[in-house]
């Protein structure tokens, strides 16, 4: 009981962080995983190189540059938001492969259509090419967030206060590591299965 | 004599060393309903396509009023054999969506222009429905809907019943032919003959991308046949025939 009265406070805080942190992750990695897709199937070889470098690099190392290489070449950002920022771009890169497969399953007659009618690129991208795919995304994108989530735990090597560097404070502090860590395990837990409800939530076999 | 609202010159398409067309010459006046007809792998979808800028050519110009056209400038509509309505939107929102989105139409009088050229292809009671529960006869006049409601000067039709059962083809059909009778100029590919024979004031047969012959139906579905159209539609007959008797 003293422990969940101690842990409460720094651990709510914690989680809090823990969601925005991926929340805000997970917009910029699809805010640029769309248009980074478009460029993957354009065959843009700076994508695919950056789709490769993400893709291929474990992100502790990405995190671990961003936080001794950016100031080493004289870009001083907060480590908060290089750390999002590194999160996010690394989420873009298998966001825009998601992205594509979705792509793929539009019809190329709509956009066709689309393009004789006058409809530019960038809005037969938002008004036709994405809504057709999102349905069939859907699922893949929501794992990817729960990907996020769980990988936002590295960001703690940069000594940002997410939910696992809370937990580490609390187990040194209490000397309880093990129901510090539990905590922390069941925080993650319960903040991924609300993810995997909404994953379910609308699965287009069992809409009305 | 009136200007040709399109013109095709020496219409060429090459796709590495296949000869797809070759150099192909058409004027259509305002109000013409030009009948396509050939065999399989003629060119008849390539002449379409390249008129409508959907595939690029290897030489010579399509004009419409005298201007190259490029796709998406309004000059040329195009009606698809599998209909390519988008899934995701109404009927309505399908028609709409290039008046709000090219023509900088408010939604409401969008909608209501929309409801219109749903009218106009017997669809008004339909506006609300999205595609997949429509027929495919309903889908295909949503699609012409579509392609009407921006005013194109030129309207092309690739086989727009080909995808639909017998019973639905009568239905799309009709929608061309009041289309043709109001002037609208048009291009109707199709292996409908007897439409096609009713409908044009000018059938141009098509052979490995050649223009073998374009003449008024009367003549070019009577004596004054090249041997190869006589062959062409010879075989055609036969198939009817012998579909009848079974
Ligand atoms: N992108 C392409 N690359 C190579 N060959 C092509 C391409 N598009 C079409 N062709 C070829 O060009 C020829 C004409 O094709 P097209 O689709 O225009 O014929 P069609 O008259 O419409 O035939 P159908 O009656 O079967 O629809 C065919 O031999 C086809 O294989
Ligand atoms: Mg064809």
């Amino acid at each position: 009981m003293d422990f969940i009265i101690e842990a409460l406070p720094s651990m709510l805080w914690a989680t809090v962080a823990t969601i925005w942190i991926s929340a805000a992750a997970v917009l910029i990695g699809f805010v640029i995983g769309v248009p980074l897709a478009v460029a993957c199937d354009g065959g843009r070889g700076w994508a695919l190189v950056y789709v490769s470098f993400f893709r291929g690099v474990p992100l502790l190392i990405q995190l671990l540059l961003a936080y001794y290489a950016l100031p080493f070449i004289g870009i001083d950002l907060p480590p908060l938001v290089a750390a999002i920022g590194t999160l996010g771009l690394c989420c873009a890169a298998y966001m825009a492969e998601i992205i594509r497969g979705g792509f793929a399953l539009v019809p190329k007659g709509g956009l066709e259509a689309a393009r004789l009618l006058g409809l530019t690129p960038l809005q037969t991208l938002l008004r036709i090419r994405l809504p057709i795919s999102a349905q069939a995304m859907r699922p893949a994108l929501i794992s990817e967030a729960i990907l996020i989530v769980k990988a936002s735990s590295l960001i703690s090597v940069v000594g940002i206060l997410e939910l696992t560097r809370s937990a580490q404070a609390l187990a040194s502090s209490t000397f309880e590591p093990l129901p510090a860590y539990a905590l922390c395990g069941a925080i993650y837990l319960l903040i991924n299965l609300a993810l995997m409800l909404v994953a379910r939530g609308r699965d287009p076999g069992r809409a009305a | 004599m009136s200007a040709p609202i399109l013109s095709v010159r020496a219409l060429e398409r090459r796709v590495g060393d296949v000869e797809i067309l070759r150099r192909i010459d058409l004027d259509v006046m305002p109000g013409e309903a030009i009948g396509v007809i050939g065999p399989s792998g003629s060119g008849k979808s390539s002449l379409l396509r390249c008129i409508a800028g959907l595939d690029e050519v290897s030489g010579g110009a399509v004009m419409v009023e005298g201007r190259q056209t490029r796709p998406g400038d309004g000059a040329v509509g195009m009606v698809f054999q599998q209909f390519n309505l988008w899934p995701h939107l109404t009927a309505r929102e399908n028609v709409a969506l290039a008046l709000k989105l090219v023509r900088r139409m408010p939604a409401a009088d969008a909608a209501a222009k929309a409801d219109a050229a749903l009218a106009r292809v017997g669809l008004g009671a339909l506006g609300g429905r999205k595609p997949a529960a429509l027929s495919g006869g309903q889908q295909q006049r949503v699609a012409i809907a579509r392609t009407l409601a921006m005013e194109p000067r030129v309207l092309l039709f690739d086989e727009p019943t080909a995808a639909l059962d017998p019973e639905l083809t009568t239905e799309v059909l009709d929608v061309i032919r009041d289309l043709a009778a109001a002037g609208t100029t048009m291009l109707v590919v199709s292996h409908e003959m007897g439409f096609i024979a009713r409908l044009s004031t000018r059938v141009v047969f098509l052979d490995h991308g050649v223009v073998v012959q374009a003449a008024p139906p009367a003549a070019l579905f009577g004596a004054q046949a090249e041997p190869r159209v006589r062959s062409f539609l010879q075989t055609y007959l036969d198939r009817v025939a012998w579909a009848r008797d079974a």
